[in-house]
Protein backbone atom coordinates (compact mmCIF):
# COMPACT_ATOMS: atom_id res chain seq x y z
CA UNK A 1 0.00 0.00 0.00
CA UNK A 2 2.81 2.39 1.21
CA UNK A 3 4.90 1.33 -2.13
CA UNK A 4 1.54 2.07 -4.30
CA UNK A 5 1.01 5.77 -2.50
CA UNK A 6 4.63 6.35 -2.97
CA UNK A 7 4.14 5.68 -6.97
CA UNK A 8 0.99 7.74 -6.56
CA UNK A 9 2.60 10.33 -5.19
CA UNK A 10 5.53 10.00 -7.85
CA UNK A 11 2.80 10.38 -10.65
CA UNK A 12 1.37 12.89 -8.97
CA UNK A 13 4.66 15.16 -8.71
CA UNK A 14 5.51 14.34 -12.51
CA UNK A 15 2.19 15.48 -13.36
CA UNK A 16 2.56 18.75 -11.47
CA UNK A 17 6.11 19.40 -12.96
CA UNK A 18 4.99 18.83 -16.51
CA UNK A 19 1.92 21.26 -15.54
CA UNK A 20 3.99 24.11 -14.25
CA UNK A 21 6.11 23.38 -17.39
CA UNK A 22 3.61 23.88 -19.61
CA UNK A 23 2.41 26.95 -17.35
CA UNK A 24 5.81 28.41 -18.04
CA UNK A 25 5.48 27.66 -21.56
CA UNK A 26 1.96 29.62 -21.60
CA UNK A 27 3.22 32.69 -20.26
CA UNK A 28 6.38 32.86 -22.57
CA UNK A 29 3.76 32.42 -25.26
CA UNK A 30 1.51 35.43 -23.74
CA UNK A 31 4.35 37.26 -23.71
CA UNK A 32 5.72 36.91 -27.37
CA UNK A 33 2.11 37.63 -28.46
CA UNK A 34 1.54 40.63 -26.26
CA UNK A 35 4.95 42.25 -27.58
CA UNK A 36 4.39 41.53 -30.98
CA UNK A 37 0.97 43.14 -30.74
CA UNK A 38 2.79 46.58 -28.75
CA UNK A 39 5.07 46.41 -31.40
CA UNK A 40 2.90 46.39 -34.27
CA UNK A 41 0.73 49.42 -32.82
CA UNK A 42 1.85 52.40 -34.20
CA UNK A 43 -0.27 55.23 -31.47
CA UNK A 44 -1.21 58.41 -33.08
CA UNK A 45 -0.06 60.91 -30.18
CA UNK A 46 -1.79 63.96 -30.19
CA UNK A 47 0.03 67.01 -30.50
CA UNK A 48 1.10 68.67 -27.34
CA UNK A 49 -1.68 71.31 -27.39
CA UNK A 50 -4.13 68.92 -27.46
CA UNK A 51 -2.64 67.60 -23.77
CA UNK A 52 -1.47 71.59 -22.71
CA UNK A 53 -5.50 72.28 -23.22
CA UNK A 54 -6.64 68.23 -21.56
CA UNK A 55 -4.04 69.89 -18.58
CA UNK A 56 -5.76 73.49 -18.55
CA UNK A 57 -9.42 72.05 -18.33
CA UNK A 58 -8.59 68.86 -15.40
CA UNK A 59 -6.83 71.79 -13.63
CA UNK A 60 -9.94 73.78 -13.77
CA UNK A 61 -12.46 71.02 -13.28
CA UNK A 62 -10.15 69.71 -9.94
CA UNK A 63 -10.54 73.76 -8.57
CA UNK A 64 -14.06 73.68 -9.33
CA UNK A 65 -14.34 70.11 -7.47
CA UNK A 66 -12.85 71.65 -4.86
CA UNK A 67 -14.93 74.82 -4.43
CA UNK A 68 -18.25 72.94 -4.36
CA UNK A 69 -16.50 70.86 -1.94
CA UNK A 70 -15.82 73.65 0.36
CA UNK A 71 -19.45 74.86 -0.59
CA UNK A 72 -21.03 71.75 0.42
CA UNK A 73 -18.80 72.03 3.55
CA UNK A 74 -19.47 75.43 5.22
CA UNK A 75 -23.27 75.20 4.54
CA UNK A 76 -23.78 72.23 6.05
CA UNK A 77 -21.33 73.23 8.91
CA UNK A 78 -23.43 76.76 9.21
CA UNK A 79 -27.17 74.54 8.87
CA UNK A 80 -25.73 72.56 12.03
CA UNK A 81 -24.26 75.67 14.19
CA UNK A 82 -27.75 77.22 13.19
CA UNK A 83 -29.88 74.07 14.59
CA UNK A 84 -27.70 74.55 17.50
CA UNK A 85 -28.38 77.98 18.66
CA UNK A 86 -31.44 77.61 17.86
CA UNK A 87 -32.12 74.63 20.21
CA UNK A 88 -29.61 75.92 23.11
CA UNK A 89 -32.27 79.32 23.11
CA UNK A 90 -34.92 77.66 23.46
CA UNK A 91 -34.19 74.19 25.39
CA UNK A 92 -30.99 73.73 27.05
CA UNK A 93 -31.80 70.11 28.55
CA UNK A 94 -32.25 69.17 25.10
CA UNK A 95 -29.11 71.00 23.85
CA UNK A 96 -27.10 69.20 25.89
CA UNK A 97 -28.75 65.67 25.12
CA UNK A 98 -27.58 66.34 21.81
CA UNK A 99 -24.38 67.25 22.34
CA UNK A 100 -23.76 64.14 24.51
CA UNK A 101 -25.34 62.01 21.76
CA UNK A 102 -23.06 63.45 19.15
CA UNK A 103 -19.98 62.90 21.57
CA UNK A 104 -20.97 59.59 21.74
CA UNK A 105 -21.30 58.84 17.84
CA UNK A 106 -18.62 60.99 17.28
CA UNK A 107 -16.02 58.71 19.33
CA UNK A 108 -17.55 55.41 18.24
CA UNK A 109 -17.23 56.35 14.65
CA UNK A 110 -13.45 57.23 15.53
CA UNK A 111 -12.72 54.15 17.37
CA UNK A 112 -14.54 51.61 14.89
CA UNK A 113 -12.67 53.61 11.80
CA UNK A 114 -9.16 53.55 13.84
CA UNK A 115 -9.72 49.46 14.85
CA UNK A 116 -10.89 49.35 11.03
CA UNK A 117 -7.49 50.62 9.81
CA UNK A 118 -7.36 53.74 8.25
CA UNK A 119 -9.02 53.34 4.71
CA UNK A 120 -7.50 56.78 3.94
CA UNK A 121 -4.14 56.07 3.79
CA UNK A 122 -4.58 53.17 1.61
CA UNK A 123 -6.46 55.94 -0.72
CA UNK A 124 -3.48 57.68 -0.52
CA UNK A 125 -1.04 55.25 -0.72
CA UNK A 126 -3.03 54.18 -4.18
CA UNK A 127 -2.79 58.00 -5.55
CA UNK A 128 0.85 58.24 -4.52
CA UNK B 1 13.62 57.45 -10.05
CA UNK B 2 15.99 59.47 -11.58
CA UNK B 3 16.62 62.69 -10.90
CA UNK B 4 15.53 64.43 -13.77
CA UNK B 5 12.21 62.53 -13.52
CA UNK B 6 11.74 63.78 -10.60
CA UNK B 7 12.51 67.42 -11.54
CA UNK B 8 10.03 66.68 -14.40
CA UNK B 9 7.27 65.42 -12.28
CA UNK B 10 7.86 68.16 -9.32
CA UNK B 11 7.60 71.08 -12.45
CA UNK B 12 4.37 69.09 -13.49
CA UNK B 13 2.83 69.82 -10.34
CA UNK B 14 2.57 73.33 -10.81
CA UNK B 15 3.27 73.96 -14.91
CA UNK B 16 1.19 72.77 -17.38
CA UNK B 17 3.19 72.09 -20.16
CA UNK B 18 5.31 69.92 -18.15
CA UNK B 19 2.38 68.19 -17.03
CA UNK B 20 1.19 68.05 -20.59
CA UNK B 21 4.75 66.73 -22.24
CA UNK B 22 4.92 64.17 -18.84
CA UNK B 23 1.32 62.68 -20.50
CA UNK B 24 2.08 62.95 -24.00
CA UNK B 25 5.37 61.12 -23.25
CA UNK B 26 2.99 58.27 -21.45
CA UNK B 27 0.14 58.12 -23.76
CA UNK B 28 1.30 55.53 -26.61
CA UNK B 29 2.15 53.62 -23.17
CA UNK B 30 -1.13 53.96 -21.81
CA UNK B 31 -3.16 53.29 -24.70
CA UNK B 32 -1.58 50.47 -25.74
CA UNK B 33 -2.18 49.04 -22.42
CA UNK B 34 -5.51 49.88 -22.39
CA UNK B 35 -5.90 48.46 -25.76
CA UNK B 36 -4.96 44.80 -24.72
CA UNK B 37 -7.32 44.82 -21.28
CA UNK B 38 -10.49 45.96 -22.99
CA UNK B 39 -9.98 45.04 -26.10
CA UNK B 40 -12.36 47.72 -27.49
CA UNK B 41 -10.66 50.72 -29.43
CA UNK B 42 -13.50 52.95 -27.93
CA UNK B 43 -13.55 52.38 -24.93
CA UNK B 44 -9.74 52.55 -24.77
CA UNK B 45 -9.98 56.11 -26.37
CA UNK B 46 -12.37 56.91 -23.25
CA UNK B 47 -10.20 55.17 -20.48
CA UNK B 48 -7.03 57.04 -21.48
CA UNK B 49 -8.92 59.80 -21.51
CA UNK B 50 -10.91 59.90 -18.04
CA UNK B 51 -7.04 58.47 -16.84
CA UNK B 52 -5.25 61.49 -17.68
CA UNK B 53 -8.05 63.61 -16.49
CA UNK B 54 -7.79 61.86 -13.49
CA UNK B 55 -4.06 62.31 -13.12
CA UNK B 56 -4.29 65.87 -13.34
CA UNK B 57 -6.92 66.61 -10.78
CA UNK B 58 -4.57 64.02 -8.84
CA UNK B 59 -1.19 65.49 -9.81
CA UNK B 60 -0.69 67.05 -6.18
CA UNK B 61 -1.63 63.81 -4.34
CA UNK B 62 1.21 61.76 -6.62
CA UNK B 63 4.09 61.65 -4.62
CA UNK B 64 6.79 60.06 -6.91
CA UNK B 65 6.80 56.68 -4.39
CA UNK B 66 6.32 54.72 -8.06
CA UNK B 67 6.84 55.23 -11.32
CA UNK B 68 4.39 57.95 -12.99
CA UNK B 69 3.52 54.96 -15.66
CA UNK B 70 2.48 52.61 -12.65
CA UNK B 71 0.82 54.91 -11.42
CA UNK B 72 -1.16 55.96 -14.85
CA UNK B 73 -1.83 52.18 -14.69
CA UNK B 74 -2.74 52.05 -11.43
CA UNK B 75 -5.51 55.05 -12.04
CA UNK B 76 -6.20 53.37 -15.48
CA UNK B 77 -7.09 49.26 -14.02
CA UNK B 78 -9.61 51.21 -11.22
CA UNK B 79 -11.43 53.32 -13.96
CA UNK B 80 -12.17 49.65 -15.89
CA UNK B 81 -12.71 47.60 -13.49
CA UNK B 82 -15.47 49.69 -12.24
CA UNK B 83 -16.48 50.57 -15.41
CA UNK B 84 -16.75 46.61 -16.30
CA UNK B 85 -18.17 46.33 -12.83
CA UNK B 86 -21.45 49.01 -13.48
CA UNK B 87 -21.39 47.30 -17.33
CA UNK B 88 -22.43 43.92 -15.26
CA UNK B 89 -24.95 44.92 -13.73
CA UNK B 90 -26.37 47.03 -16.86
CA UNK B 91 -25.83 43.56 -18.64
CA UNK B 92 -27.74 45.13 -21.92
CA UNK B 93 -26.35 43.56 -24.66
CA UNK B 94 -23.39 43.27 -23.47
CA UNK B 95 -21.64 39.97 -25.18
CA UNK B 96 -22.72 41.19 -28.66
CA UNK B 97 -21.03 44.30 -28.07
CA UNK B 98 -17.98 43.05 -26.29
CA UNK B 99 -17.67 40.98 -29.77
CA UNK B 100 -18.41 43.49 -32.01
CA UNK B 101 -15.70 45.41 -30.37
CA UNK B 102 -13.35 42.35 -30.68
CA UNK B 103 -14.12 42.52 -34.36
CA UNK B 104 -13.94 45.88 -35.22
CA UNK B 105 -10.43 45.42 -33.12
CA UNK B 106 -9.13 42.97 -35.49
CA UNK B 107 -10.27 44.42 -38.80
CA UNK B 108 -8.30 47.85 -37.98
CA UNK B 109 -5.45 45.95 -37.01
CA UNK B 110 -5.35 44.00 -40.46
CA UNK B 111 -6.31 47.30 -42.36
CA UNK B 112 -2.94 49.31 -40.41
CA UNK B 113 -1.26 45.78 -41.71
CA UNK B 114 -1.00 44.11 -38.34
CA UNK B 115 -1.36 40.83 -37.33
CA UNK B 116 -3.59 39.22 -34.67
CA UNK B 117 -1.50 37.31 -32.50
CA UNK B 118 -3.16 33.76 -30.88
CA UNK B 119 -2.20 35.15 -27.71
CA UNK B 120 -4.65 37.94 -28.00
CA UNK B 121 -7.13 35.70 -29.35
CA UNK B 122 -7.08 33.47 -26.28
CA UNK B 123 -7.12 36.28 -24.07
CA UNK B 124 -10.38 38.23 -25.88
CA UNK B 125 -12.27 34.39 -24.54
CA UNK B 126 -11.05 35.72 -20.85
CA UNK B 127 -13.70 36.98 -18.94
CA UNK B 128 -12.00 40.80 -18.10
CA UNK B 129 -11.64 39.65 -14.27
CA UNK B 130 -8.81 37.15 -15.53
CA UNK B 131 -7.49 39.08 -18.43
CA UNK B 132 -6.46 41.99 -16.71
CA UNK B 133 -4.60 40.36 -13.86
CA UNK B 134 -2.82 38.25 -15.95
CA UNK B 135 -1.49 40.67 -18.02
CA UNK B 136 -0.86 43.00 -15.45
CA UNK B 137 1.43 39.95 -13.52
CA UNK B 138 2.95 38.36 -16.66
CA UNK B 139 3.30 40.93 -19.25
CA UNK B 140 4.01 44.38 -17.18
CA UNK B 141 5.69 42.12 -13.91
CA UNK B 142 3.32 44.22 -11.37
CA UNK B 143 3.14 42.00 -8.11
CA UNK B 144 0.26 40.74 -6.97
CA UNK B 145 -0.37 43.08 -3.88
CA UNK B 146 -0.11 45.90 -6.22
CA UNK B 147 -2.89 43.95 -8.96
CA UNK B 148 -4.87 43.18 -5.57
CA UNK B 149 -4.99 46.78 -4.70
CA UNK B 150 -5.52 48.07 -7.84
CA UNK B 151 -8.57 45.82 -8.79
CA UNK B 152 -9.56 45.89 -5.02
CA UNK B 153 -9.71 42.28 -3.90
CA UNK B 154 -7.93 40.21 -1.94
CA UNK B 155 -4.32 39.04 -3.05
CA UNK B 156 -5.76 35.14 -3.34
CA UNK B 157 -8.25 35.90 -5.05
CA UNK B 158 -5.73 37.60 -7.50
CA UNK B 159 -3.89 34.66 -7.41
CA UNK B 160 -6.44 31.76 -7.94
CA UNK B 161 -7.34 33.98 -10.88
CA UNK B 162 -4.12 34.28 -12.25
CA UNK B 163 -3.49 30.36 -11.94
CA UNK B 164 -6.67 29.46 -13.64
CA UNK B 165 -6.73 31.85 -16.08
CA UNK B 166 -3.60 30.50 -16.55
CA UNK B 167 -4.57 26.91 -17.13
CA UNK B 168 -7.25 27.96 -19.22
CA UNK B 169 -4.87 29.47 -21.74
CA UNK B 170 -2.59 26.22 -21.65
CA UNK B 171 -6.13 24.23 -22.60
CA UNK B 172 -6.68 26.84 -25.70
CA UNK B 173 -2.75 26.50 -26.77
CA UNK B 174 -2.84 22.50 -26.13
CA UNK B 175 -6.00 22.69 -28.58
CA UNK B 176 -4.04 25.23 -31.32
CA UNK B 177 -1.35 23.08 -31.36
CA UNK B 178 -3.30 20.24 -32.16
CA UNK B 179 -4.85 22.13 -34.82
CA UNK B 180 -2.13 23.00 -36.50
Amino acid sequence: MAVKRNKDGKRAGQADAAEQEDLKLVEAWLQEGLADFDEQRDINVPSSVWFEELALEGRRSARRKLLRDLAIFWLTGGAILSVLMLMLSSNVVWFIVLQVLALIGGTGFAVVHWLRGTGREVEQEWMS
Amino acid sequence: MTEAEERIWQQARTDNKALAALLQQHYPFLYKYMLKITMNRNLAEDLVQDTMLRAIENISAYEGRSKFSTWLIAIGTRLYIDAMRRRVRERKHQEAERLQALRSMKFMSAAEGGSWPEAMEALAELDYDIRVPIMLKHYYGYTVDEIAEWMNIPAGTVKSRIHNGLKKLRKELIASGSET
